[in-house]
């Protein structure tokens, strides 16, 4: 266990300046943080706060303009693009708000693309494989060969998931992964989340809701660029038994 | 990604928008289709002029008289300066000489009973016939006895027989009547068809030289010499044998012009080909103009593409996909687009060119140099008009291009 005593996210007095229409703006300033394996870590805020910058800085989408992000000892801002996308692939895994699945592709075919990106690596018996298990592991096992047009929102969310974890990786990265969907869907996806996270995986959530951030291990909350708030959740609350106890929402024409 | 992949990838997003794709493919397969029939044309009037030139005879060289300056003013074509003196000197001195052969000609009304004709008679020796790659296809040629004793013996080509001999009749052992000269029918020229220049070859009638030369020109001058060299080969030594021999003959001074001009078929086949060659490249310019609009279509079809995808882009590029993976998979659209389109235009160059053959009657000749240079263009065409916008998609910054609505 001398892996998880260090952590597998470090952050050290981070910038990131914008210049737009000449002026400069700083949304994150001078941010501190660490993040330990197997974390799930939720990091709020309002609309402007930061939030989602910071994610993707910690996602290596974006670049800190002052300080250094280290990823599992490793300072990220030496690595030249192509060393990051290669460290992306390798340990990253994404979850966005609105999905992103490439339009009118099957399921199957949105799992496999991290996949084709290691080149020779993987065969086709073997992809094959890891996308049934990962979709498997977000339910989705009767739905492989739709098409992404013909899924529900929450049934898309679930194949970006799949997607996300298909290169089994050592971080998720969610942006708003909820947003989008209805409180029932909200708390299966965070169900998955959770499960994710209880075998190993560790997670960073951006959202504004508080009731998807009580999901968490750890809330971290941003104003203005700058972390107000970093307090461990004694008690997440689990989202599959959350789920049980919201009330059937009755149809008012099937009522009887 | 690798290359398998990366092709079903660009096969896919092609599909999607098929009748884009297809329209995109339109400019190149036109320029294709162009350069396959303009080039098929071409060499097919090349061989067909080659053809006809051949069919002069093979190795065949051509005497003409070329007048001497008179006070230095050239007196044209036609004049006279070829004796028969001159064939025999070259049938004796040029070892490079197969065959030699003078040529006298006029044209006169001939007759067989109620039937006349006007036409040409032209008086040569017997070894004319295998010189020119002509036979008797009925009846025979004549003989050296015949020229020794100016026999009144012709033979007659298809068009002269069938002027004269209408219906059908046999017209060997029949007598015609050349001017007021009576000549015995003793054979039929094979049929030759047009000339180079678009002569009818089988109207004419074929004499002993001498019979031509005694009893109807009256004159010791040839109109022109044919001369056969041993083998291609022999072509050049030919040439400079018959130059120095009808030099000699002539008694010209070191100092003294030619006043004869000896010609090879090469060079009537070059001044024949430097036509078509012209024709040709016209037309091939067109179809370069083309395959250029055709470029530019695709390079303008691939930022659109650029433009619709950033959002796959980004995504693509935030599961780990390099800007190499992003460059290579759009640059790989542009060539499969242009290739599938450089496909598509051959095939329908190869029809139109059998359509060509088969309406117009024109002579095709489909090259495989024509076909692998239009592939080779088409490649350069998809890589060098996708650089750009493969370049453009390879740089995008992933947040960007994941927020890009």
């Amino acid at each position: 266990m001398e892996d998880s005593a260090k952590p597998v996210i470090e952050v050290k007095d981070v910038w990131r300046t914008f210049v737009t229409g000449g002026t400069p703006f700083s949304a994150l300033r001078g941010i501190n943080l660490s993040v330990m394996p197997k974390e799930l870590m939720a990091i709020m805020g309002a609309s402007g706060s930061g939030k989602s910058t910071f994610m993707n800085m910690l996602g290596c989408l974006d670049r800190p303009t002052k300080g250094k992000y280290f990823f599992n000892g490793i300072d990220t801002t030496e690595k030249s693009n192509t060393e990051l996308a290669l460290l992306r692939r390798d340990n990253f895994g994404f979850v966005f708000q609105s999905y992103n699945l490439l339009p009118r592709t099957t399921s199957y075919e949105n799992v496999e693309l991290p996949l084709l990106y290691y080149g020779y690596k993987y065969g086709k018996s073997q992809r094959r494989d890891m996308v049934m298990a990962a979709l498997k592991q977000v339910g989705l096992e009767e739905k492989v060969y739709n098409k992404t047009n013909e899924l529900s929102g929450g049934q898309q969310q679930r194949v970006a998931i799949a997607r996300a974890i298909i290169n089994n990786p050592k971080v998720i990265f969610a942006d708003e992964p909820t947003g989008n969907l209805d409180t029932r869907t909200s708390f299966d996806i965070m169900a998955i989340v959770q499960s994710l996270n209880e075998k190993g995986t560790t997670v960073v959530i951006v959202t504004h809701e508080p009731d998807i951030a009580d999901f968490a291990k750890r809330k971290v909350v941003f104003k203005d660029g700058q972390i107000i708030s970093d307090e461990p959740n004694q008690q997440p609350k689990n989202a599959a038994e959350e789920r049980l106890k919201l009330p059937e929402l009755k149809e008012p024409g099937v009522a009887k | 990604m690798n290359i398998f992949n990366l092709f079903i990838t660009a096969f896919r997003a092609l599909l999607k928008n098929g009748l884009r794709t297809l329209l995109t493919m339109l400019g190149i397969i036109i320029g294709v289709a162009a350069v396959i029939v303009m080039e098929s044309i071409g060499k097919g009037s090349e061989a067909d002029i080659t053809s006809r030139i051949n069919s002069l005879g093979s190795n065949m060289i051509i005497v003409a008289p070329n007048p001497k300056m008179v006070n230095g003013v050239k007196m044209g074509q036609g004049g006279l300066t070829l004796e028969y003196k001159d064939v025999a000197m070259i049938k004796r001195y040029c070892s490079a000489v197969k065959y030699c052969s003078p040529l006298v000609a006029l044209t006169q009304q001939v007759k067989y009973r109620a039937n006349n004709w006007n036409t040409r008679i032209i008086g040569v020796l017997p070894e004319y016939f295998p010189l020119r790659g002509m036979w008797a296809m009925q009846g025979t040629t004549f003989t050296d006895e015949d020229l020794r004793n100016t026999s009144k013996v012709c033979i007659i080509g298809k068009t002269v027989r069938d002027n004269l001999f209408p219906g059908g009749q046999d017209p060997v052992g029949k007598t015609i009547v050349v001017g007021s000269i009576p000549l015995k029918v003793i054979g039929i020229q094979n049929e030759r068809g047009q000339s180079a220049t678009g002569n009818d070859q089988d109207d004419i009638i074929i004499s002993p030289y001498t019979t031509v030369q005694d009893r109807m020109v009256q004159s010791l001058y040839v109109n022109v010499i044919f001369v056969s060299a041993k083998n291609a080969d022999d072509i050049k030594k030919a040439v400079s044998q018959i130059t120095y021999s009808i030099r000699t003959s002539h008694h010209l001074a070191t100092t003294d012009q030619d006043d004869f001009l000896v010609k090879t078929l090469a060079d009537l086949m070059a001044a024949a080909e430097g036509v078509t060659q012209v024709l040709t490249l016209l037309l091939a310019s067109v179809a370069a103009i083309s395959l250029l609009v055709g470029g530019i279509g695709i390079m303008n079809i691939m930022f659109v593409s650029v433009t619709e995808r950033t959002r796959e882009i980004g995504t693509r590029l935030a599961i780990g996909a390099t800007s190499f993976d992003v460059m290579w998979q759009l640059l790989i659209e542009a060539l499969v687009i242009s290739l599938l389109a450089g496909i598509l235009g051959i095939i329908s160059g190869l029809i139109i060119t059998k359509l060509i053959t088969a309406l117009a009657g024109w002579r095709t000749v489909v090259t495989s140099s024509s076909i692998i240079i239009s592939f080779a263009v088409c490649t350069v065409i998809g890589i060098f008009f996708g650089w750009y916008p493969a370049r453009k998609a390879a740089n995008l910054n992933p947040i960007d291009a994941l927020r890009y609505e």
